[in-house]
């Protein structure tokens, strides 16, 4: 939440706020950048409880018959892929929102959550190639349709992210990253499916499939696996607050500078007038 | 006064851009010449086998279509700037018949220079079969729509960038994966006399989708054009 504050160190009580201000800068003074909320904070140690289990869990699971201790990965390798789906997922519900309702918080969010939809990507294709070196000797396979399928996503959304750092307007780059956002998200289904739509080295799907009913992963894993998924929502959930809030706290810079208000209540502005 | 119907529109835009095309000269005196060179170097590089060249032959045609028709589809358009995109607004043009005038004749130009580098790759790549003309035909007018309303679109989301040289192909190449696959598999089918049906419908689908996606997005977009 956004807190007015005096703007010098030793201002009198008229200083003060009356009333929490969240126009950023553009109201009656300098604001402050949010603190984090106390729900973030317990969001994190939800995340690191969660991320404990995590490791226990995988930890105490087998060893599998024939990748021995490689299949290891797939507690990290797994969770990364849902949480870098559901990252993207959140982001193209913001960017409807965006589209729709012209909300900035609808376009925070979605920035927000692409961005840590592309560090879950990256996560992904990284476990999966060191997995590939361990398990079929090769770093990269020209075969695997979703290795490829995924290295394609991840660099159309670092073109998303590229696209919202060239654009300083707020409103420009709400509307332009929104469309384009849309059109990346096209590409997860093409990810997911790929497996089933090619003729490829890697497995079919395992946990999201077609015919829920039919598991195909001895409890001994999937056990772990669903913990393992879990710590990293928990994770992904830390992450976006954090970076929400941060964002906010961007955009209270942005406005401030735009207005020429200086930021925080350390510095004052040089009156030009006031006696030597 | 009634307005001049979607269609109308759309032609009024194909025939203003084919028509600065033609007085600039662009496409035909630099970007044909340029993607040609670039088949003629890529031996150099890979090495002059000729096993291996009639390989990628097929390959390499669609992947420097890719790369420079881009320049193509992503080109400025004439009306770019806001003041004169709100004088054609002001004049009752739909921002979908801007989509599909520029995507169209993006598709013409980039028709153009496929019909130009196919018969320069399959002299240069010799590769093996004797081509289904009208399967390579088709290939090429779906290929070119698909890279003409992708351009197009992601031209639109750069406009009055200062990064638009090295970010627009950036994001119009990730997107463009499933064409190059279609079309290059389906150049192979077609120079070998198998059936490209199933890329050509490939190509068709997404022609449709870009459509459908663009035109719905043609308002929201234009309205970040400033």
């Amino acid at each position: 939440m956004a807190r007015r504050i005096p703007s010098e160190i030793g201002a009198g009580r008229d200083a003060l706020p009356d009333r929490p201000d969240r126009t950023s800068g553009t109201g009656r003074g300098p604001v402050a950048p949010p603190p984090l909320q106390r729900r973030v904070w317990v969001l994190g140690a939800v995340a690191a409880v969660a991320v404990g289990a995590g490791l226990y869990a995988a930890s105490g699971a087998p060893d599998e018959q024939t990748q021995g201790e490689a299949a290891r990965l797939l507690f990290v390798h797994v969770p990364s892929v849902i949480t870098a789906y559901l990252a993207l997922g959140i982001g193209v519900l913001g960017s409807f929102g965006y589209l729709i309702r012209r909300s900035a918080t609808a376009d925070l969010i979605s920035a927000a959550a692409i961005e840590i939809g592309v560090l879950f990507t990256g996560l992904t294709l990284f476990t999966g190639m060191i997995w590939g070196r361990l398990v079929w000797s090769v770093w990269w396979d020209w075969n695997d349709a979703r290795m490829v399928a995924t290295a394609v996503l991840f660099f159309l959304y670092v073109g998303y992210l590229a696209l919202r750092r060239s654009i300083s307007d707020a409103r420009v780059r709400a509307g332009r990253c929104a469309v384009l956002g849309i059109i990346a998200f096209v590409q997860v289904p093409i990810v997911h499916y790929s497996v089933l739509w090619f003729r490829t080295l890697h497995q079919g799907p395992t946990l999201i499939r077609p015919d829920v009913t039919n598991a195909t992963m001895d409890p001994a894993f999937s056990r772990p696996l669903w913990v393992s998924i879990v710590a990293f929502v928990a994770i992904f959930a830390f992450l976006l607050a954090i970076r929400i809030n941060l964002a906010r706290a961007e955009t209270i810079v942005a406005d401030s500078s735009r207005s020429g208000t200086p930021v925080g209540g350390a510095v004052a502005a040089p009156r030009l007038d006031s006696p030597a | 006064m009634k307005a001049p119907g979607l269609l109308r529109q759309v032609g009024w835009v194909i025939r203003k851009d084919l028509r600065v095309e033609w007085r600039g000269g662009e496409t035909v005196w630099m970007v044909v010449p340029f993607a040609a060179l670039a088949l003629l170097l890529a031996p150099l590089a890979l090495g002059t086998d000729a096993a291996l060249l009639r390989r990628i032959g097929p390959g390499m045609l669609w992947l420097v279509l890719l790369l420079f028709g881009m320049t193509v589809s992503l080109r400025p358009s004439s009306e770019e700037s806001r003041p004169l995109r709100d004088l054609t607004a002001l004049n009752g043009l739909d921002p979908a018949a801007r989509f599909l005038g520029d995507s169209l004749s993006s598709a013409i130009l980039l028709f153009g220079v496929t019909l130009i580098l196919t018969p320069v790759m399959i002299v240069l790549y010799a590769p093996e079969g004797r081509p289904a003309w009208d399967w390579l035909a088709l290939l090429a007018a779906t290929g070119a729509i698909a890279l003409g309303l992708l351009g197009s679109l992601i031209g639109t989301l750069v406009t009055g960038l200062r990064a638009r040289t090295s970010l627009a192909p950036l994001l119009a190449l990730p997107p463009a994966v499933p064409v190059l696959v279609a079309t290059t598999r389906g150049t192979e089918s077609a120079i070998a006399h198998r059936s490209s049906i199933p890329w050509v419908l490939l190509l068709v689908a997404m022609d449709l989708a870009l459509v459908v996606t663009g035109v719905l997005l043609a308002g929201p977009l234009d309205d970040t054009t400033n």
